[in-house]
């Protein structure tokens, strides 16, 4: 620990380390007082026998390590739709997800590379109208990582990172969910917060459709289309075509999935402009205009190009007018966010959660 | 190891210590072989019909061939490393650390040597051979100096039997051997030997049976057929255990694979470990000072609030 030497550095030396999570569902980022910032796919993989165990050389991988070796591995999503399959929604292998997750969030704090004598103290964005249980399971796998933790809601963590806390409209994009925020000043309450399935995972799935209707032949996975997406995903009607390798009976074969990418990201747009109609429409008309010109666009979806262009496009086709603005770090703006507040919240709080 | 004091074999009275000495001496030695559990090994040579040859060519050649035959005894022999003394015509040695294969050893060297020296009397060219005798106590046995000395004298008697020129290291006498009856009396008589034989199985048969507290039964005269399959069944019994004995050392040996593998995997971790000397020590919180946090900030009222708020909402799904 450094040695205190002037009034000033007695905030360095303060012995706690602040974390801002964000537990996604396709990527966990995280962002610390330390400087350090990671993000990582959020796949936890155990070796499937003793013979894949003596090959890999390790009783647990993560993220893209994980998806390289997934047929020697019992691989784990742990997350659906921005929660953690801990049997609510009547997964098989609750007991495993929990164990992947817990092992998750014990990666993500060694990524940060903390000191051993240091408290961690760790606030987690968690989707906006996650169940009671699911909150609960996700404080219960992170104690055993950190010192003191708290939740707080995702829209709400990336507005308070950009210090936009008065009439703004939040859209965080992730794999599972896409949340909607109204942020109005205070603290945003149900009312101001929408969660949609038709994040990430829903663009995977469209896409998976589209190309199985327009090339039957054609042989892919769903870790094949999500690559796919995530190099060539886009909303914008002017481009160069998209070609996509795939198999065809083992044989290589180009295919033009210009479409196919263009119709499943667009598939998002709709219930967002929906979502964000909702939220403008029930909030204080004299104050709406000034929300519809203040959107936020956030999250690893938000990375899809044209994105924002398109959301304005359907604002103005459905609420008259709307500005949207892309976040500078799309895949932090969580993690940031969270940090910020961690470090804001006063100590006795984190004292009281210990 | 400790060194012995030179000991000569030229006679009686001509050494540094009596012949009683030297036995005090190999008493404490085998008392210290015992204490510190090493083998030793005892043995008596004497010359072949050595009386004779000193009737024959006079009290000189007999102390000639003596003489000769001590010399090859000190050749082969590391005099400081044993103990010996000379009574009449026969040497009494205790050789320490010897183990009963180098004692057989020197035994063989004696007798090989001793039969290359020839003594030209005149007319006639005399042959010395040796008969020797040797004990021996293997290491952490006990040694007691009267035990090894007598077992080495019956030894000596063993070789002078057989007509000399050999050795014999002595073997404990078989209680089952000696129990048999002496058949000398009816050798090359064969009716009687079969006889002698037949009675001798009938008695052992009985004594079998009445171990398992049954008396004989009547075999019929099929005595041997009983007999052939006993043994058989013996035999087959003694091929199962030697099989099961198989099975469990190969098992072992597939443990023992099996362990070495194991600690082949974790020398492989320990060294990794060592490798890893430079272990990473973390990076210190600087707190105020990264992620555009300063102290200074807006709304910090408004910040505070929501802070409370937050905190509330997360002690209530706590308590919850």
């Amino acid at each position: 620990m450094a040695k205190k030497s002037t009034q000033g550095e007695d905030h360095k030396d303060h012995g706690v380390l602040y974390v801002g999570i964000d537990l996604g569902t396709s990527r966990t980022s995280v962002a610390a007082s330390n400087g350090v910032r990671e993000t990582l796919p959020s796949f936890v993989g155990y070796p499937k026998d003793v013979v894949s165990k003596k090959l890999l050389k390790k009783d647990v991988l993560f993220g893209d390590e994980a998806i390289s070796k997934r047929l020697s591995l019992n691989l784990f999503r742990p997350l659906e739709h921005g929660v953690l399959k801990c049997g609510e929604g009547g997964d098989d292998d609750a007991e495993g997800n929990m164990r992947a997750a817990r092992d998750l969030l014990l990666e993500a704090v060694r990524m940060i590379r903390p000191r051993k004598d240091e408290l961690i103290y760790a606030v987690i964005g968690a989707p906006a109208q996650a169940s009671i249980n699911s909150k609960n399971a996700i404080i219960n796998v992170a104690r055993e990582s950190v010192d003191s933790v708290m939740l707080c809601s995702e829209p709400f963590a990336v507005a308070y990172g950009q210090d936009m806390l008065e009439d703004v409209l939040v859209i965080d994009i992730g794999a599972g969910t896409v949340d909607l925020c109204r942020m109005h000043g205070t603290m945003p309450e149900d009312a101001d917060q929408i969660t949609l399935n038709t994040a990430g995972d829903h663009v995977d799935s469209e896409l998976m459709d589209l190309l199985s209707k327009s090339y039957p032949q054609a042989q892919f996975t769903t870790q094949m289309i999500k690559e796919l997406k995530e190099r060539h995903s886009t909303v914008a009607e002017v481009q160069a075509p998209i070609q996509a390798i795939l198999p065809v009976d083992g044989k290589p074969t180009e295919f033009d999935v210009t479409e196919a990418v263009r119709g499943a990201c667009s598939s998002i747009v709709d219930p967002i402009v929906d979502g964000l109609g909702k939220l403008v429409a029930s909030f204080d008309p004299e104050f709406q205009d000034r929300l519809k010109g203040r959107v936020l666009l956030a999250g690893g979806g938000s990375q899809i190009k044209g994105l924002d262009m398109a959301i304005e496009i359907r604002m103005k086709e459905m609420l008259g007018n709307g500005r949207v603005v892309l976040i500078e770090e799309p895949m932090y703006g969580g993690a940031n966010g969270a940090l910020k507040i961690a470090h804001d919240m006063p100590e006795e709080y984190w004292e009281k959660l210990k | 190891m400790p060194e012995f004091p030179a000991v000569t074999f030229s006679g009686d009275r001509d050494g540094l210590f009596s012949p009683d000495e030297v036995k005090s001496l190999m008493r404490a030695e085998c008392a210290r072989a015992t204490r510190y559990k090493y083998a030793v090994t005892a043995m008596r040579v004497a010359v072949d019909r050595l009386d004779q040859l000193g009737d024959l060519y006079g009290f000189e050649s007999r102390e000639e061939i003596l003489n000769q035959v001590t010399a090859v005894i000190s050749r082969n022999t590391r005099e400081s490393d044993f103990l010996g003394f000379k009574v009449g015509g026969t040497f009494h040695a205790l050789f320490p650390h010897t183990n009963r294969k180098v004692g057989a050893a020197l035994a063989r060297r004696l007798l090989e040597d001793t039969s290359r020296l020839l003594f030209d009397e005149g007319s006639a060219r005399v042959q010395v051979t040796l008969s020797i005798g040797i004990s021996y106590r293997d290491a952490g046995e006990e040694v007691s100096f009267d035990g090894i000395t007598r077992e080495a004298a019956s030894a000596i008697d063993r070789a002078l039997s057989r007509g000399g020129n050999c050795f014999e290291i002595y073997v404990a006498p078989d209680p089952i051997l000696d129990s048999l009856p002496d058949v000398s009396d009816v050798l090359g008589d064969d009716r009687a030997l079969a006889r002698q034989l037949a009675g001798l199985l009938d008695e052992k048969m009985q004594t079998f049976f009445q171990s398992m507290g049954e008396s004989m039964p009547d075999f019929g005269g099929r005595d041997r057929e009983v007999l052939a399959l006993a043994v058989e069944k013996m035999e087959a019994a003694h091929h199962q255990m030697r099989e099961e004995h198989a099975h469990q050392v190969k098992m072992l040996q597939r443990r023992l694979s099996k362990v070495t593998d194991s600690l082949t995997e974790t020398e492989g971790i320990i060294r990794r470990g060592l490798s890893q000397k430079e272990i990473d020590s973390g990076v210190a919180s600087i707190y105020r000072t990264v992620q555009g946090l300063s102290d200074v900030e807006n709304d910090q009222e408004l910040k505070k609030e929501m802070m409370s708020k937050i905190f509330e909402a997360n002690l209530e799904l706590r308590n919850r």
